[in-house]
């Protein structure tokens, strides 16, 4: 019995301009709602929007014709880290991959997906498209996945994005350094990149206090020993938190708010998230 | 002290093994995503440096004792106070009687049930018995000297060479339980004496004690090559007089000029041949048990020169050792184990 997908609504502050109607505001003008200017009969010959009382106020005395800001179609993109450090984020990461497919063809956008294991891998790449099947298909090959590498190709991720401003949620788990992070970022500026920086609780704050564990890195194999104590606790969730904010002000050099995530997947965080955007 | 040795020493082949808590942790590893982000914690680098090297002593403590590890006999020289003491036992028939000159009296044979001679629980004992058990006081109260026992009747009898191993010369002692023999030939047995300080080091005092209840005359031949052997063994000489009543002392002087012959007084003659030597000596007179305990106190006393001398340490297995400090290894390694935390 599957858990029923949920869905979340996302908004951008600056809109795309993409030919295709859709669900968002865009820069196109053409049949909508809401009104944005006038123009001359030349330029938009659509003679059943003439506007007769602009048209006699008109000191050139052309006809002008309303213009209508057309809603636009949007391109969502989950750009994922597959690298070994994430095996254990896998299936929240399918939970979410779902809902923000469900959540974007709901809205008549297109979804796409694009994997980062050490190359890119044409096996982990969703074209956008506005079917639901693939992603699916995707999905359940994506728990099965052994991944075995750090997640080299998210710094050469920005080609295979559209040309057009779409929405990248970047979800990753952001262990790696601030340099490399830059480098990832800076060429995915022209979207609107939402990074998901996922922490699993047993990483820092669930923690045992007393006791000695071994801890074996997912990515270099190397493993140090810990005796787990109070102090020690502390130290590495203030690590943490350091990290957090070292992590916000990076992003934030981009123009991204990061958002961060534990454990399970819940919808209602990026519904959260979404509505905390300033339009 | 590194005279080491190994009963089989294929088996520290083993000791390759030592390198493998170097290679492989006993804990079961949890993966975590960037350990990199985990801040250096010296209390734990201890723990796992900590954790290795008792891996590491397990493992050697385990070869070690299969491999049998055992340290060899060995000898170390020790300072004591003490003497190469050769005792010098008459085992003639008189020695079996009492001080009074007869058969102890009763069923009580002078000894307890373990053989060992009794005193003053019996009314009264051989003259024999008494020097055994005073003897066995004796060499008890004298831990570092080498004591060598000879017998003496119609011929010496070598009973036991220069030897610390105590257990043995009460053995010796004790083997004078066996009934006297005949005669006295005094001249043979303390020949014999003599030769045990042949091929011995000189250090600390040589000391012949001869516990005799008669004397023989020494023949003159005898006498020559004795005299030789005395001055060559550079000893002294005690002699514990157990005279028996009614008999001449040593120091008794003839009241007839006609008994002053070797014949008729041959502990006068023994005594002055002794006193001729040129050599320490001193004679005792016991006439009853007590009075030989305080000569045998007296030479005690006397004979306390520092003595170097080797004393031997057996054979030591150290498997045993390594198997206690493998038990212990293993125990704070199983201490530290059920620290372990698996359930993250």
């Amino acid at each position: 019995m599957q858990k029923p997908i949920e869905s979340f609504h996302y908004r951008l502050a600056y809109p795309g301009h993409s030919v295709f109607p859709g669900a968002h505001p865009g820069q196109m003008v053409g049949s909508g709602q809401l009104f944005k200017r006038h123009e001359p009969l030349l330029v938009s010959p659509d003679p059943r929007r003439i506007d007769l009382r602009a048209s006699l106020l008109d000191p050139f005395q052309q006809y002008r014709v309303r213009v209508f800001q057309q809603h636009s179609k949007l391109t969502v993109y989950v750009i994922a880290d597959l690298s070994t450090s994430m095996v254990d984020k896998l299936p929240a990461l399918g939970e979410l991959v779902l809902s923000a497919a469900q959540s974007a063809l709901q809205m008549g956008d297109s979804f796409g997906f694009i994997g980062c294991s050490h190359a890119i891998d044409h096996q982990w790449i969703l074209p956008a498209g506005s079917a639901m099947q693939p992603v699916r298909a995707l999905v359940n090959r994506l728990q099965t996945l052994r991944a075995q590498s750090r997640a080299e190709s998210l710094s050469h991720v920005a080609p295979l994005l559209p040309h057009k401003r779409c929405l990248v949620l970047l979800v990753t788990d952001g262990h790696f350094s601030l340099q490399k992070l830059q480098a990832i970022l800076r060429p995915l500026t022209q979207h609107a990149v939402v990074p998901i920086v996922w922490w699993q609780t047993n990483e820092y704050s669930n923690l045992p206090d007393w006791g000695l564990v071994r801890f074996k890195d997912a990515e270099s194999r190397r493993s140090r020993t810990l005796l787990m104590r109070p102090v020690l606790k502390q130290r590495i969730i203030q690590t943490f938190e350091q990290r957090r904010l070292q992590l916000r002000q990076c992003f934030r050099a981009f123009g991204m708010e990061p958002l961060f995530l534990s454990n399970d997947y819940r919808a209602d965080t990026l519904n959260r998230y979404f509505q905390q955007q300033a339009l | 002290m590194t005279d080491l040795a190994f009963e089989t020493p294929w088996a520290l082949m083993g000791l390759l093994l030592i390198f493998l808590p170097l290679l492989r942790s006993p804990m079961q590893a949890t993966t975590y995503p960037w350990l990199d982000i985990i801040p250096v914690d010296p209390l734990s680098q201890l723990i796992n440096v900590l954790i290795r090297v008792l891996a590491m002593a397990a493992f050697a403590a385990l070869f070690l004792g299969l491999s049998g590890l055992h340290r060899k006999a060995q000898h170390v020289e020790r300072i004591g106070h003490g003497a190469h003491i050769v005792m010098l036992l008459d085992r003639s028939n008189s020695m079996d009687h009492s001080f009074a000159g007869k058969a102890p009296s009763g069923n009580d044979d002078g000894r307890d049930a373990g053989g060992r001679a009794t005193q003053g629980a019996v009314a009264e004992q051989s003259k024999a018995d008494a020097a055994r058990h005073l003897l066995t006081q004796f060499v008890d109260h004298r831990p570092h000297d080498l004591i060598g026992i000879a017998e003496y009747s119609t011929s010496p009898l070598f009973v036991m060479s220069l030897t610390e191993n105590k257990q043995a010369i009460h053995a010796a002692i004790d083997a004078t339980t066996t009934p006297a023999l005949a005669y006295t030939n005094i001249s043979k047995g303390l020949s014999m004496a003599l030769s045990f300080f042949d091929h011995q080091p000189v250090n600390g005092s040589r000391i012949l004690l001869l516990v005799s209840d008669g004397a023989a005359v020494i023949d003159p031949d005898s006498e020559a090559a004795l005299r030789v052997l005395f001055k060559q063994q550079q000893v002294r000489l005690y002699w514990l007089f157990l005279r028996t009543d009614n008999s001449p002392g040593i120091l008794v002087q003839p009241d007839d000029p006609r008994d002053d012959n070797a014949q008729a007084m041959p502990e006068l003659y023994l005594h002055r041949f002794f006193s001729s030597l040129n050599i320490p000596y001193h004679a005792y007179e016991a006439e009853n048990p007590d009075a030989m305990q305080k000569a045998i106190n007296d030479i005690n006393q006397l004979e306390q020169m520092p003595l170097h001398y080797l004393q031997a340490i057996p054979k030591q297995d150290l498997s045993g050792l390594c198997y206690r400090w493998l038990t212990g290894l293993i125990a704070c390694l199983l201490g530290l184990k059920f620290c372990e935390v698996r359930r993250i």
